[in-house]
């Protein structure tokens, strides 16, 4: 798989506070967003990988994009791994590519919750959790309470700090202010997020994303092909996944190894090691999240990654600049957004957040309270 | 749902046992016949690849291994409550639970915190562990 799959287009739907558009309409606003990017059209692609949409779910979604683009696909199936679905599905796309079971995948995931329930977190939450889980719902137990568990283990472990995690907020706000259609652009200290309401402590408000529609969308291909379309191919240079218990309670340690496997994979398939990284674009729907995967995927050590946030080293011009978009924490749950972003970077056309000379790029996503995970390595 | 709104367990045959334990007052866990390793409640499988198990009763003491204070509660039936202790409380056994810390306040549980195990009876045949301070 090494250097023979390449990335060779990437789209998003236009961000939107007040436009109701249903998952399908997102999904496909970034998929021909995708196809223009690369110079083709759905004609050209014969597989579909989407990720489930939250709180907004279809039998067969992946199968309503087949039917709503015209699609002649010879895979297609919608992924359940939460915020890992995208990553998988690219990781799973370039695996059918290899396989010759087809050539050119389509992968896209959106989330219509934004306009659908008007910011209100705890209805959007709750329809993307339609289910009752007999040991997480009977006590009380949120989503942002399950990173709130990880994030608790690392202050024990660690001597984190609610500041160290505020540091990784305030570092994607600063990265968001340079984007004019960002849609969280005031300034933002550490105080003022230690100052916004507790949600399930140590998070707070500003700890954490907020819920907007997205889309996104990510055309993979042979390299060989890719070199006909219209951008100069990124290449896939190594992809791994991890995997572990899902709930909090069946880990031994919070969060269990489902990161750190999938790095490991992913740095050994591309050769290469943390310290090359020139870019890391990681989920971050929650600070902690951000804070626990650079120390997983091992761009800094164990327990020091408050102060790596902190220190700037995450900016444009760090040593290691992380989620140059502002990430989750700007633009909502959008967990494929760590893609479209990562080849941007290594293409050079990522604008204002451009880091000068990126080589290799790495994508990160995990669902669960980092019970699943996927890692891409990006380069040309 | 219970009559306060929250939801409740509706366990399978499967994993009854662990309920109806703490319905009578009891924690209950698969313990492996061929290992005696004791299992979380969401393991069919043990560690050490065997289906094999007795359901037995642990004592219901463990530490607090991490844990949150919920403020914005998930549900209306949640509103009540905050700010409330959700905790993974590590079993003396080994298992870890997803449970509520009770009967302190909040700011006075912290990781290692040793607590036992107290029970609510929820709906015919189904309880809640909960968790208190060792006094």
């Amino acid at each position: 798989m090494h250097r023979k799959i390449a990335f060779a287009g990437v789209g998003d739907a236009k961000p939107s506070k007040t436009a109701v558009r249903s998952a399908l309409d997102l999904a496909v606003e970034a998929s021909l967003n995708a196809f223009a990017d690369a110079g083709i059209t759905a004609r050209d692609v014969d597989g579909v990988l989407t990720a489930s949409p939250a709180g907004d779910p279809h039998f067969m979604f992946s199968t309503l994009v087949v039917e709503a683009l015209g699609i002649p696909a010879r895979i297609n199936t919608t992924l359940q791994s939460a915020g890992a679905s995208p990553c998988l599905a690219l990781l799973y796309a370039a695996r059918a590519i290899m396989s010759g079971a087809c050539h050119t995948v389509l992968v896209c995931e959106s989330d219509s919750r934004g306009a659908r329930f008007k910011g209100d977190k705890i209805q959007a939450m709750r329809a993307a959790r339609p289910w009752v889980d007999d040991y997480e719902d009977p006590v009380g137990l949120t989503v942002p309470g399950k990173y709130a568990l990880i994030a608790r283990r690392h202050m024990h472990r660690y001597g984190t700090r609610p500041e160290d995690l505020a540091a990784v907020a305030v570092a994607a706000r600063r990265h968001a202010q340079r984007q004019a259609n960002a849609p969280k652009s005031d300034p933002l200290t550490v105080e003022a997020v230690l100052g916004s309401p507790v949600i399930a402590d140590p998070l707070h408000a500003l700890d954490c994303c907020p819920v907007l529609d997205w889309g996104g969308a990510v055309i993979v291909t042979t390299a060989e092909r890719a070199r006909n379309m219209r951008k100069p191919p990124v290449l896939l240079l190594g992809a791994g996944e991890g995997h572990g218990a899902y709930h909090p309670h069946e880990m031994s340690e919070l969060p269990g190894p489902a990161t750190r496997m999938s790095a490991d994979a992913a740095y050994a398939m591309a050769g290469v090691q943390p310290k090359d990284i020139d870019v890391a674009e990681v989920f971050d729907a929650f600070t902690i999240a951000a804070l626990v995967a650079v120390e997983e995927l091992g761009l800094c050590p164990p327990g020091q990654a408050g102060a790596l946030f902190a220190s700037g080293a995450t900016a444009l011009d760090g040593t290691i600049p992380v989620n140059t978009t502002g990430g989750m924490l700007t633009w909502g749950n959008a967990h494929i957004i760590v893609v479209p972003e990562a080849v941007r970077q290594v293409r050079g056309e990522a604008g204002v957040n451009q880091v000068p000379n990126v080589s290799l790029a790495l994508a990160q996503g995990t669902g669960g309270p980092m019970a699943a995970s996927c890692t891409l390595v990006l380069g040309k | 749902m219970a009559e306060s709104g929250k939801p409740i367990p509706s366990p399978t045959d499967a994993v009854r046992p662990f309920w109806q334990g703490c319905s009578v007052g009891t924690l209950r866990l698969r313990r492996c016949n061929d290992c005696e390793r004791w299992r979380g409640p969401s393991r069919i499988v043990c560690e050490c690849g065997s289906a094999d198990f007795t359901w037995t009763d642990a004592k219901g003491r463990g530490e607090v291994f991490s844990y949150t204070v919920v403020h914005r509660a998930p549900d209306p039936a949640f509103r009540g409550d905050v700010p409330y202790v959700v905790a993974v409380v590590a079993l003396a056994e080994g298992p870890h639970l997803l449970a509520n810390v009770i009967d302190c306040a909040p700011e006075t549980v912290s990781v290692g915190l040793p607590v036992q195990a107290v029970f609510e009876t929820v709906a015919p045949d189904i309880g809640i562990a909960r968790f208190k301070p060792l006094a």
